[in-house]
């Protein structure tokens, strides 16, 4: 049933094309900026992954708080949906812009960085912990959805708990441009996500 | 029906529902009360929008909050829409329609809410009045056997209004119809008085309900 809540926003999504463009605006605006004043090759993966957090948190706030500041919210919970159902839907809607963000923004960056090494082996190995940061992001912003701070408590509530994914995604995709294939790391990643949105499914049924 | 015993419920520190006990069967009941008396938030507590702070909601014997496949069984109207702007009067239908899993059925309320013409508009191209009819066409395609309304009329125009009371009169089921205007709830069978969050009326005559309104 989560995914038609998933399919609901792509439709709004699509309609208003907001979210998409706001989040590849800022990605594209940060990737042109830094490949100009710095160029560092060393700065493509942790500005990559920057970009990522903050376009999980534009992709968040957009469509959970969307759902509060309408009261659209009333209608998802006053339905059969469980609060599981509603926070999966929006995990995995946000899991999609934040995939088709990376399609766009990762090639470009790392021609804009003029970046050495496995380009499709170093893509795939960041989509994966691309989509872990994605998971982690919207799982676990629910818990700020409630409170009247809750753009400042996204970031303080988010950035704990998403570190362990940003290190080991920067260390498996480092891996993955020298054409190796950090099989722990993704393991790693994995059972972190799965942890995470463990955690995040007993508790939103308080959060919701 | 529903079985509403020593509920409460606090925002931020202060009681919105205070110690609240009332018995629903199949029948329609009206509610009044000043702004703030918190006929919104029992609204919500029954449609298992919210959780009470203590006490307890019975809804056909199961808590509504807890028990997702209860709540298929109740439709909630409030004065905000609940609708998705961006898209169409279908698309939100269609959404709400997948949401309940109803496959068919639902065609007769659209048409007996006259709004079978405005399927394909997005919602924020209609008026306050035919916003309000979709909205209670989304509650209702369920076919609920519990209806909540929560001033619903404020936006409907006469036409609309008059659409809705025939709706209402003709639902067998058990109503729960919040609203400022008393003359429009004079079918119902009972009638509840709220005033900063305590019941202060609960029974079957109107004259007393308003009497206990204290309305100047």
């Amino acid at each position: 049933m989560f995914l038609e809540v998933t399919k609901k926003d792509l439709k709004l999504e699509f309609k208003t094309k907001s979210t998409l463009c706001l989040m590849l605006l800022f990605g594209l605006s940060c990737a042109f900026l830094f490949s100009y004043v710095v160029g560092e090759r060393e700065l493509f993966l942790p500005l990559i992954l920057l970009i990522s957090i903050f376009t999980g948190i534009i992709g968040y706030s957009i469509s959970f708080l969307r759902e509060y500041d309408s009261e659209t919210i009333d209608a998802l919970k006053a339905s059969p949906l469980t609060p599981q159902e509603i926070v999966m839907g929006k995990v995995f809607f946000n899991l999609f812009l934040m995939i088709t963000v990376q399609f766009v923004l990762f090639p470009i960056c790392f021609a804009l960085f003029d970046v050495d090494g496995n380009f499709i082996l170093c893509f795939l190995i960041f989509l994966v912990g691309n989509s872990s940061i994605s998971l982690v992001i919207t799982s676990l912003a629910p818990l700020s959805s409630k409170s009247k701070a809750r753009e400042l408590l996204i970031p303080i509530l988010l950035f704990p708990v998403i570190f362990p994914s940003l290190v080991l995604t920067l260390k498996v995709s480092k891996a993955a441009l020298a054409g190796f294939v950090d099989f722990v790391g993704l393991a790693i990643i994995a059972m972190y996500t799965v942890l995470i949105l463990s955690i995040s499914m007993l508790v939103s049924d308080h959060v919701v | 029906m529903i079985q509403v015993t020593n509920l409460s419920k606090k925002f931020q520190g202060r009681f919105a529902l205070k110690n609240i006990n009332i018995k629903i069967n199949r029948e329609k009941v009206a509610v009044f009360g000043p702004n703030g008396a918190g006929k919104s938030t029992l609204a919500k507590l029954i449609a298992g929008v919210l959780r009470p702070t203590t006490g307890k909601i019975e809804v056909m014997g199961h808590d509504p909050y807890e028990a997702p496949f209860i709540r298929r069984r109740i439709g909630l109207v409030t004065h905000n829409p609940l609708l998705y702007k961006e898209l169409t009067v279908k698309e939100n239908l269609k959404f709400f329609l997948r949401i309940y899993q109803i496959k068919k059925g639902h065609t007769k309320i659209i048409e007996e809410l006259g709004i079978s013409n405005v399927l394909n508009e997005r919602v924020s191209n209609l008026s306050r009045g035919y916003i309000q009819r979709v909205s209670i066409a989304r509650a209702l395609i369920s076919d609920p056997e519990i209806i909540i309304m929560d001033e619903i009329m404020n936006s409907l125009d006469l036409e609309g209004k008059k659409i809705a009371m025939n709706l209402i009169r003709r639902f067998d089921g058990c109503l729960i119809f919040i609203t400022h205007n008393l003359e429009e709830s004079k079918f119902c069978d009972k009638f509840i008085v709220l005033e900063g969050g305590e019941l202060k009326y609960y029974g079957n005559s109107f004259h007393e309900a308003f009497e206990t309104l204290n309305v100047p």
